[in-house]
Order: C-alpha cells, then sequence, then structure tokens
C-alpha cells in the first residue's frame, strides 16, 4: 500500500522487516535455498521475497497493516488500542527448490510498546518450532 | 534474531500517547489474567481425574 492510498480516518501499523543475523541454520547454504518471512496482524498477513539463505540475510521489507474493527468508522484512539491484545505474528520459512516450504521458527511479537513512543525497533529471537511448544 | 521496526502511522501526538506505566500495568495484567487462567484449568483438569 502506498502512503499516498491512506485513508487519513484510519490507524496503521506500520512494520518493517529489517534483517536477520546470526542465522546459524544456514552456515553452510545451498544454491537451492531460500527463506522469507511472513508477518500477520489482525485480518492481514504479508510475505517478504524470498533471498537466498545466509547467516545475515538482508529482507529490508515495510508493510502496512490496518487497525480495524467491527465498525469500520471508528477511528482507534491509543486507549482502545491498549485493550488489542492481539501480537504480530511473524513466521520464519525456508524454501527449497521442489520441495515443500519449511517453517523455522515463529514469534508473537507484542506491538503496544509503540503507543508511549510512536516507534519501536524490535529484536526478535526466534525460536525453532520444536521449542516454542 | 530477526530486526524489525515498528511505526504508527500517523504518528500519535503529545497529548494522544499514553503513559509507559499504563502499557505496562495493561500487558501485566493480561499475562497475569492469562498466567491465573491456565493454572485454574490445570487445577480443575487435576481435580476432575
Amino acid at each position: 500500500m502506498l502512503k499516498a492510498d491512506l485513508d487519513p480516518n484510519k490507524r496503521y501499523l506500520s512494520c518493517s522487516v529489517i534483517k536477520g543475523s546470526a542465522f546459524t541454520d544456514f552456515v553452510n547454504t545451498r544454491p537451492d535455498e531460500h527463506i522469507s518471512i511472513t508477518c500477520s496482524f489482525l485480518k492481514n498477513r504479508f510475505h517478504t521475497k524470498m533471498v537466498p539463505t545466509s547467516t545475515d540475510p538482508v529482507f529490508d521489507e515495510t508493510f502496512l497493516f490496518e487497525f480495524v474493527g467491527d465498525n469500520e468508522q471508528i477511528k482507534f484512539d491509543a486507549s482502545m488500542l491498549l485493550k488489542l491484545n492481539q501480537p504480530i505474528h511473524v513466521t520464519i520459512i525456508k524454501h527449497r527448490k521442489n520441495e515443500k516450504p519449511v517453517i523455522l521458527g515463529t514469534k508473537n511479537i507484542d506491538w503496544r510498546s509503540m503507543l508511549f513512543c510512536n516507534q519501536v525497533e524490535v529484536n526478535a529471537e526466534i525460536l525453532p518450532c520444536s521449542l516454542t511448544h | 534474531m530477526l530486526h524489525l521496526h515498528l511505526d504508527m502511522v500517523p504518528t500519535l501526538s503529545r497529548t494522544e500517547l499514553l503513559l509507559e506505566e499504563s502499557v505496562e500495568k495493561q500487558t501485566s495484567l493480561e499475562s497475569k489474567f492469562e498466567n491465573e487462567s491456565v493454572q485454574k484449568f490445570l487445577d480443575y483438569a487435576n481435580d476432575w481425574w
């Protein structure tokens, strides 16, 4: 979504996926192997482009999530948003040619610290699925 | 480690911004409630068996 398309009566959460670091699974890379990140929040899910695997992959993509409720006319204020207990769900996916994509790890990120400072840098440790459940 | 940057669009004005304490109080209450709910269910399940 372009910034020009934004409805001034609505609120949005901008989520930039900058890069990964210390992805130790990819010390030895394969040429047919790529990774991507998905971010889902409320009713939307976005997917980064696939990048070649490495220990420090760069994604540098920004997604805009709209804060939506049952009533589309409502503009969310900060105190309403504080009660919105819904995390941003981030997933790392590995892709190999002619194979099904594999989920490497997931993380739920609470975004509500933005409500007292407008912007937040998040360094999320993404644990393998086997350790998150 | 995955590095993300989150922004509120449009930004909240000074008067709209909440206090850090209010946000932390809300999230810690939710977390406490969630833990208590799980514990209550475990107690109930153990009693049932």
